[in-house]
């Protein structure tokens, strides 16, 4: 009994181990620890596989959207973390104008944070929903490819849900 | 999008899921491919899904302005249910329901009083009429026998959620269990025997099977004002002047209402009673989808404004009234009854076990049409009482 504490100690305290992330969008680095980057599954599954080298090029993410990943993943991997301290640090994260935040949801959804996704995503709804859908085109970067007559048929079915959108 | 990552489908759907169906009806005027996204069966069921959580259920309430002659259903703005404005929905201006069922993947089902049922999806705003029941002699809405469980059991393919059957159970004049079932398809009404043959799948609303029942029973007695409820052996209350149990909403809160109608949110542990700031006559726990009651045949519903007369054009005559406390109603040969309100509540979703999980479920609730209220007889004259838990087995 008397030697549990220490075996606990041993066991919990190796050297940290830390990876070290980078954009190859602007070549900025991040050094995190080991488990807070092994959120990503992304980046498990390259550890895990012996595909991980000391720096691990993120490809298609700018150091400020991964900086914010690692915001979250700090956040997270903090097992002393509330739900209350973790939602308004989540709430925090995602208080971005809605291009940062799609930039946000496909950093997320390519490194494989589910969390992330999940709370990104849901801001993302939350800020379209009361949006002109002319604007919720532009942002999306989506062709319309209606002729003006196909799409007035289609707003016909549902006229109601237009009131006060151009 | 600077990244050089884009959007996929697949990643795109992952957010529209989250938009109210408003929105969506909206974003399908974006391009065509928005149009299939969001109008394709799988996309609908998960929206469905995601819709369903807890979280994301909102507060509707029936609310009838009797000298306005004209009934709504509206929901709160947001959940914490601290803002009394109303957010009406559905586009249905009523005169005046027998019934208010469900809601049911987002679909409540009305019926007038002459037995006429039809189903409707406040969201999308379509309604339906069911054909008259050709077997009607069996299944009383009067007296003691009521219609008051509204499931929907999905054929095998989830995605097709019209194709599927929707269900009811109430009681016979002997106050034995009836089960109807309406096959979207085939558009017949008919009479389940036995209540082992009902899909237990998505059997959220058959308060009869042993397993997910939950009742919240008024006691018998009324003292000091105070009414004492009781949801199986457990014991609720009291709360001072509640009279109507209309619903559980989140974490195991109840939805009451005092005599003359007023909402109030009543903490089960606490005992502490919120008001509202409405005055509403059915609560329901409400979760929005895009689940259409059109044939599946054809993509024909009904006009709005025509199912609406068909269906809820009838006798003024048969519509009951709350008078402090009691309900009135006048029957087709003039005669007068009166009675006081009982509630059942049947809930689903026993996933979660222990305290907490028995107030979480969403619920059908039912007041009595006619005939008075009917205790089944073991609990007459009972108190509550930790000890003896009569409903045990």
């Amino acid at each position: 009994m008397a030697s549990a504490p220490e075996n606990e100690k041993n066991a919990s305290a190796p050297e940290k181990k830390t990876l070290t992330l980078k954009s190859m969008i602007n070549n900025e680095e991040f050094v995190v620890d080991e488990h807070v980057a092994l959120q990503s599954v992304t980046i498990k599954n390259m550890v895990d596989s012996d595909c991980a080298g000391d720096v691990i090029p993120v490809p298609t993410i700018s150091g400020e959207i991964l900086a914010l990943v690692i915001e979250y993943c700090k956040n997270h991997a903090n097992p002393s973390a509330s739900e209350d301290d973790l939602k308004k640090a989540d709430a925090g994260i995602v208080a971005k104008d809605i291009y940062t935040l799609i930039d946000l949801v496909l950093a997320a959804n390519f490194l494989d944070i589910k969390g992330l996704l999940e709370v990104t995503s849901q801001k993302i709804a939350d800020s379209i929903k009361d949006l002109p859908h002319q604007d919720v085109r532009e942002i999306f970067g989506v062709e319309n490819d209606y002729t003006p007559e196909e799409e007035a048929a289609v707003r016909a079915e549902h006229d109601w849900a237009f009131e006060g959108f151009p | 999008m600077a990244s050089g990552l884009y959007m996929t489908e697949e990643l795109i759907v992952e957010n529209l899921v989250k938009l109210p169906v408003k929105s969506l009806l909206r974003f399908r005027c974006i391009s065509k491919s928005w149009y299939s996204m969001i109008t394709y069966p799988g996309f609908i069921a998960k929206h469905l899904d995601h819709n369903k959580e807890e979280e994301n259920g909102r507060l509707c309430v029936f609310n009838c302005d009797f000298d306005a002659r004209r009934c709504a259903f509206a929901v709160y703005p947001d959940k914490t249910l601290t803002v009394p404005l109303f957010e009406y929905i559905g586009g249905l201006k009523l005169k005046y329901l027998a019934h208010v069922l469900g809601p049911c993947n987002g679909i409540f089902c009305l019926i007038n009083p002459h037995h006429r049922q039809a189903l409707w999806n406040p969201a999308i705003r379509e309604f339906r009429n069911l054909p008259p029941r050709t077997i009607s002699d069996d299944i009383h809405y009067t007296s003691k026998g009521e219609v008051f469980g509204f499931g929907f059991d999905p054929f095998t393919n989830d995605y097709k959620y019209r194709d599927g059957v929707y269900y009811w159970c109430g009681e016979d004049k002997n106050e034995l269990p009836i089960y109807l079932s309406f096959d979207m398809a085939d558009e017949v009404f008919r009479m389940i025997p036995e209540k082992h043959s009902a899909p237990n799948r998505e059997a959220s609303y058959y308060w009869h099977l042993d397993e997910y029942v939950q009742r919240l029973l008024k006691e018998g007695e009324e003292k000091d004002d105070e009414y004492y409820w009781r949801k199986e052996v457990v014991a609720v209350g009291p709360f001072a002047g509640a009279v109507y149990p209309l619903g559980f909403w989140k974490r195991g809160e109840l939805i009451v209402g005092d005599r003359d109608n007023r909402l109030f949110l009543a903490d089960p542990n606490t005992l502490e009673m919120k008001d509202l700031g409405n005055v509403a006559f059915q609560a329901f726990v409400y979760h929005e989808s895009f689940v259409s009651v059109k044939r599946s045949s054809n993509q024909e519903s009904d006009n709005l404004s025509d199912a609406q007369h068909d269906l809820l054009t009838f006798d003024i005559r048969h519509w009951k009234t709350f008078i402090d406390g009691e309900w009135r109603a006048v029957r087709e040969d003039q005669s007068v009854i009166t009675g006081k309100p009982s509630m059942e509540c049947v809930s689903k979703d026993l996933r979660v076990k222990g305290e907490d999980a028995k107030w979480r479920q969403v619920c059908e609730c039912r007041r009595p049409s006619g005939g008075g209220v009917s205790y089944p007889s073991h609990y007459q004259g009972e108190r509550q009482d930790s000890s003896s838990q009569p409903l045990a087995r």
